[in-house]
């Protein structure tokens, strides 16, 4: 396991900006054609400014990230709170710091904030190596 | 609209495919080998291409929840959560069920919110692999009355 200690950022932080082509093909992967993430009236009809990103895209690309420095590694729990919206094609911005660290497990908060600076989701996954 | 906690579906299969992870990954923008190449999975220790953390949500596409399939007003996703006893991997069979683990009434600013709670696990050989919960959030309003 790469070597962390609390309070450690495990990478620099990640900007994001998921588009219009990105949540159809998440759509078509998930079954998930729900209008408020596909069509922009039925969005705003829902009380959204337009149409928002589905909560497991983000989650998927937030771990998608940290594969990079954990390339090996197996998650063996992630959980998120969906507390605000995202909209297609805002700027989020995502950082991951080490909560705890011990021998075999490393615990990491993911937090993900929208471009006016209110969380979006806040997040703990854990990984350990394979043989852990 | 009727929700109990102790809700549950029938027990339903689900093989996972190497196509299937690799367009997953595709769609959550993961390009961690593990999940594309079979050959650097198996040197990782893995017994096949290893599936995204985030894989079982679309278990749910499989899976007929008699209390959800009624409801004609929008499911918000409240929190999510992925428990793994062993990893998933292409080839593997899992015998799953989801359940209504949990159902809490709440009054939000804009009216009655229900809160459910659901849990899908994966079993293999009579063995729990994984677990996943997923907390749904319905608001009431005039004229979607819950009982």
């Amino acid at each position: 396991m790469v070597s962390f200690t609390r309070g450690d950022y495990v990478c620099e932080n990640e900007s994001v900006i998921i588009s219009v082509n990105d949540v159809k093909n998440y759509a078509e992967t998930s079954n998930d054609f729900n209008a408020i993430h596909l069509d922009f009236q039925s969005a705003v009809e829902a009380g959204f400014e337009r149409e928002i990103v589905h909560g497991m895209l983000v989650m998927g690309i937030a771990e998608s990230r940290l594969s990079y420095v954990f390339p090996t590694s197996f998650v063996v729990s992630y959980e998120t709170k969906f507390l605000h919206p995202v909209l297609v094609g805002e700027l989020l911005t995502i950082s991951y710091v080490v909560i705890e660290e011990d021998l075999d497990i490393i615990t990491i908060k993911i937090e993900v904030a929208k471009e006016n600076g209110k969380v979006a989701i806040i997040g703990v996954i854990q990984f350990t190596n394979v043989g852990g | 609209m009727s929700f109990k906690a102790g809700m549950t579906s029938d027990f339903f299969y689900v093989t996972v495919k190497h196509q299937d992870i690799q367009n997953f990954a595709r769609s959550i923008q993961n390009k961690n080998p593990l999940h594309f190449d079979v050959h650097k999975a198996k040197n990782a220790g893995f017994p096949n291409l290893l599936a995204p953390p985030t894989y079982p949500i679309l278990f749910w596409q499989i899976a007929k929840l008699d209390w959800l399939d009624q409801l004609d007003v929008p499911l918000i996703h409240g929190e999510q959560k992925f428990n793994y006893i062993k990893p998933i991997v292409a080839g593997d069979t899992y015998i799953c069920k989801i359940y209504l683990k949990e159902v809490k009434k709440k009054q939000g600013s804009t009216g009655l919110l229900w809160i459910l709670k659901h849990v899908l696990e994966g079993y293999q050989n009579d063995e729990l692999s994984f677990t996943s919960e997923t907390t749904l959030i319905i608001r009431e309003f005039q004229g979607n009355e819950v009982d």
